[in-house]
């Protein structure tokens, strides 16, 4: 056996223990979804389907890539987080997205949201305003061929008007009001939607609807139903 | 005794610029940790000195110095290595990533060491000088409370970060003047540490926030920068500007114009409020479309009284609304200065009368009326985690609503605005206190009274001396129609027309609101509710506070097994404080020692007697600081004026102390003087401190002067004459007993600020009542009774 015989030989016996390395996560992703979001009520194909595609530990500063697939949310620095899985998958499915819908995220964070939205739709568009948080998000999304994401820096109040109107908006960075310009970019029978709750806490979401005459309601929507003793 | 006596000071006000520090970088329960590492860094030192005694007494002269110089160096330093970034720790992170609570334990060891070299000084002097050990216990004392008092003048004219060089400085003075001459290396150590602080004190380094903290976040904005700061003991402030910082919370979705940006004011890095640039008409239009509208919309209020009224946002409202005059109560010494400077119109507007002091401090003297009192809004967009849970806030109480209630007038109403939270906790808890207020008013249909319309985040509610009549329901609902918001409670509203155009999953919550405004329900749902939103009174001040023990396990496993910190961060990390603090104390302190104290005579004396005093002592200061920041006004210098006073007096008792014995007899009629004291204070010092409430300020410190000299006096001899008792009857157990009273002391602060959030702080002071029960048993068992009745 020569040299190269020898090196192609190992190549091919190390290559499936390599991928197995490379995603290492695939077990705790699949258990994240059926144990965190299947569970808890979840049964859009499509959503389950990119929550199973979407590599979170890849979207986590290294250090706490062993805590992705935990049922809680997670530091990605600048006091922001990348939110708990349910929430993630909560707000994927409660926007009904179609193959076509054009979706705009204001608050690109780590980039696992929109990458989630990006295995469902066809064009994500996402604006961070920490320029140190959206050019590191860009970088994933090249490195793991997310081409249908357009990503920029920019004040996510004024939205991203020449992309829009909107099939469906996440504004995922904290507000304390809506900002009415996002409100006129959402297409009539489009939603928005916004997690309410400071990093670190349980989440609730702001479910905004705007109807076909252009009326606006809003939905508040709680993960998870509580029924304290005094309903007994 | 001069160089004990300014190494003391040095210590205390150490302390209290660390407590000013970690609130900055962290959060303000944090105080309870650093009291705790200062004495745990006291008590062990108790342990070395068993181990060293011999040895370090017969260098004496070479460790003084050379410790006191060392601690002062400590002190400018480590704070700086606690914010080196592989070591900074974060409190929103500690039960969610497992490294933080390593970096919390590594913290801990830096804040420790300072107070533990100091603490092995003093415990050295006491040891080689048992004999006076009066004299020098006065020494420390009053150099105590001195340094606190020096704390609260360095605050007001140093940068936060050049403050620990600054008290270290002191320290390391304290250590030169012992030098003697020959000791030379002990000269170049002092001198280069000199060195060190001054460069600290002048050049340094940059104090780094919580990336969670609201400061953080706002300078992570593009081109965000700091336009003015100012530091003072009540809070490090600071103005900042961001052109995405905007201001409208919880506007309603009927505003379709430009949110108008602001700068933002932060007090140590928490959001304290916007500060409108100008005076634009147009920009203020946003005031129309906030639920906080609605007095206004149901009538015209002349005189309006807004509490807490920080960076002025409730005042520009008003005016905006007409009100024909403005009361406006705000507690930061330093806010009309930032308002100065920034050149707000309204501070000079003749109708605005801007009035520094606690709100409610102000509540109690004035003596006016008004038609519309307007209380902050409570909790912020998405809460905090928690992390206030254990902020006292006495214009919260069941106490100040009913002095509320009494100024308004016969037309009056009263606003409170808080932010929707999930679970429901906060606007629950403000509609009980609200309708316990009523109640208290004998009002006998609250419903009648209270008017509450929520937008899509925010909820306010109005409470009108009269009942609501119908002109003022359509006006409501009109409002309503007219800003896309909800009627919440409204006298003959119908249930379908709470959700008509912010929806919630389902009426659970308007369920909950029924059942406490109705008084048949109400009590036995604030009992069952998950979370505690009973009414905060003066005696349990934490409005905030919502975490119930005995619920944990059902929240556990309706939100997960990790959601528990999410609630309520706050109270978990003071009950995580007491955890740790129990196990290093105990290794620390209690296992070393264990062999050697626990021998000889009177063994169960000392680890009692000690004990006792130590818990007894810790208890009756935090009793004191609580009930004295509600009859003074001002929670920091209240606790100054406490702490100094007390350890004075103390010293003052301890000076006194050589002439009694703890074997005739003489101590244990101190010790009962004290229990009887106590539980006389238990019982008739908060009715009259009420009752002196509306004095003016020179009056009550007069009374306050009378409340605590005696007891302080008496408080400052237990400890000084059991030492003489031990060094002449079992000399060897003074480390054991300096240990094993810094261990009670230590775990002592934390335990009493869980038992005033369980069953209040009158609790404490019967517990501290009880401790030197305990302590007089003790003293019986050596003295024995025959001896005792002889006296």
């Amino acid at each position: 056996m020569t040299t190269l015989n020898y090196i192609f030989y190992y190549i091919i016996l190390l290559t499936p223990l390599f991928s197995s390395f490379q995603d290492r996560f695939g077990e705790s992703r699949n258990r994240m979804v059926s144990e965190q979001i299947e569970k808890r009520g979840i049964s859009d194909k499509d959503v389950l389907k990119a929550m199973r595609i979407v590599k979170r530990h890849l979207f986590i500063p290294q250090v706490l890539r062993n805590r992705a697939y935990n049922d809680g949310p997670v530091p990605i620095g600048y006091g922001q987080t990348i939110s708990q899985p349910y929430i993630v998958a909560y707000m994927t499915d409660i926007i009904d997205l179609k193959p076509n819908s054009n979706v705009l995220e204001i608050g690109t964070g780590s980039g696992y949201q929109a990458a989630v939205l990006a295995e469902i739709t066809n064009k994500v568009y996402t604006i961070e305003i920490i320029q140190e948080l959206g050019e590191a998000a860009k970088e994933t999304f090249k490195d793991l061929g997310y081409n249908n994401i357009e990503s920029k820096i920019a004040d996510g109040y004024f939205g991203w008007e020449e992309k829009g109107p909107f099939d469906a908006i996440i504004v995922t960075a904290a507000t304390e009001f809506i900002p009415p310009p996002l409100i006129g970019q959402l297409k009539p029978g489009g939603k928005m939607v916004i997690p309410v709750g400071s990093p670190m806490q349980v989440q609730f979401l702001m479910l905004v609807e705007k109807n076909v005459q252009g009326k606006v309601k809003t939905r508040s929507l709680f993960p998870v139903r509580f029924v304290p003793f005094t309903r007994n | 005794m001069s160089g004990l006596a300014v190494l003391s000071g040095a210590v205390i006000a150490y302390q209290i610029i660390l407590m000013q520090i970690l609130s900055i970088v962290q959060w303000y329960h944090f105080a309870y940790m650093i009291i705790s590492v200062a004495l745990l860094g006291f008590a062990t030192s108790g342990t070395l000195l068993t181990f060293i005694r011999s040895w370090a007494v017969r260098h004496f002269n070479d460790l003084i110095p050379l410790l006191m110089i060392t601690s002062g160096l400590l002190m400018g330093i480590v704070v700086f290595g606690s914010q080196y970034s592989g070591i900074r720790f974060d409190s929103y992170l500690i039960f969610s990533a497992g490294n933080q609570v390593v970096r919390l334990l590594f913290t801990y060891l830096l804040f420790f060491l300072p107070f533990f070299c100091a603490a092995i000084v003093i415990g050295l002097i006491f040891i080689r000088e048992a004999g006076s050990i009066s004299r020098l216990y006065f020494a420390n004392l009053v150099g105590s409370g001195l340094g606190g008092v020096l704390a609260l003048a360095l605050i007001r004219v140093a940068n936060p970060a050049s403050l620990p060089a600054l008290a270290g400085l002191l320290a390391v003075i304290s250590g030169i003047i012992l030098i003697r001459n020959r000791q030379t290396i002990h000269k170049i150590f002092g001198g280069l540490s000199v060195c060190i602080l001054l460069g600290l004190v002048f050049y340094p380094p940059q104090l780094t926030p919580s990336q969670f903290k609201s400061i953080s976040k706002m300078m992570d904005l593009p081109d965000s920068k700091i336009l003015w700061q100012k530091n003072n003991p009540h809070g490090f402030i600071q103005l900042v500007t961001a052109p995405a910082l905007r201001y409208a919370p919880g506007i309603s979705l009927a505003f379709h114009d430009p949110v108008p940006a602001v700068e933002g004011v932060f007090v140590n890095g928490n959001w304290y409020g916007p500060l409108m640039k100008n005076s634009d008409a147009s920009r203020k239009n946003i005031f129309k479309y906030m639920v906080k509208d609605l007095p206004y919309r149901i009538s015209n209020p002349a005189h309006v009284l807004a509490l807490d009224a920080g960076t002025g946002w409730d005042i520009e409202h008003a005016l905006f609304n007409g009100a024909a005059r403005i009361t406006a109560v705000e507690s930061h010494p330093l806010m009309p200065e930032l308002l100065e400077k920034m050149k707000v119109d309204w501070l000079h507007d003749e109708s605005v009368s801007y009035i520094v002091s606690e709100s409610r401090s102000f509540l109690q003297r004035d003596t006016l009326k008004y038609d519309l009192i307007i209380i902050p809004t409570l909790n912020s967009f998405g809460g905090n985690s928690g992390l206030n849970a254990l902020e006292e806030k006495y214009l919260l109480t069941r106490e100040a609503f009913s002095e509320m209630w009494d100024k308004l007038t016969d037309e009056g109403m009263l606003t409170i605005t808080t932010w929707m939270d999930y679970p429901p906790r906060f606007p629950l808890k403000v509609l009980a206190s609200l309708s316990g207020m009523l109640s208290a008013a004998g009002i006998e249909n609250p419903e009648a009274h209270i008017i509450a319309v929520r937008s899509w985040g925010t909820i306010t509610f109005l409470v009108k001396r009269l009942p609501v009549n119908s002109v003022e329901i359509q006006r409501v609902i009109d409002f309503c129609n007219e800003m896309m918001f909800d009627p919440a409670l409204l006298p003959d509203s119908k249930a379908g027309s709470r959700m008509e155009y912010n929806m919630l999953q389902d009426d659970d919550f308007f369920d909950y609101l029924d059942r406490i405004l109705s008084p048949e329900t109400r009590f036995q749902f604030l009992d069952n509710y998950d979370f505690n939103i009973i009414p905060a009174t003066d005696d349990r001040p934490y409005f905030s506070q919502f975490l119930k023990l005995k619920t944990i396990s059902r929240l556990t496993a309706d939100f997960g097994d990790q959601s528990l910190p999410y609630f309520e961060l706050g109270y978990l990390i003071v009950i995580l404080t007491l955890s740790q603090i129990l196990v290093a104390g105990f290794v620390l302190i209690i296992l070393p020692l264990l062999k050697i104290g626990w021998t000889g005579v009177n063994r169960g004396f000392t680890f009692f007697y000690f004990g006792a005093i130590g818990i007894g002592y810790m208890f009756v200061e935090i009793v004191l600081i609580q009930q004295m920041t509600l009859y003074l006004g001002s929670p920091v210098y209240a606790a100054a004026f406490v702490i100094t006073l007390l350890l004075i007096i103390s010293g003052l008792g301890s000076l006194h102390s050589a002439r009694i014995s703890a074997k005739t007899g003489g101590l244990v009629k101190v010790l009962a003087a004290i229990v009887i004291l106590l539980l006389l204070y238990t019982f008739i010092l908060d009715p009259l401190l009420e009752l002196t409430l509306t004095g003016s300020l020179s009056v009550k410190l007069v009374l306050t002067f009378i409340f605590i000299i005696p007891l302080a006096y008496l408080m400052g001899m237990p400890f000084p004459v059991a030492i003489t008792y031990l060094s002449s009857s079992s000399e060897l157990q003074i480390p054991w007993a300096w240990g094993v009273n810094g261990y009670f002391s230590v775990i002592s602060t934390v335990i009493a600020i869980i038992i005033s959030v369980e069953v209040g702080y009158s609790v404490v002071m019967a517990g501290a009542a009880t401790a030197y029960l305990v302590a007089l048993i003790a003293n019986v068992s050596v003295t024995g009774f025959r001896k005792m009745l002889k006296q």
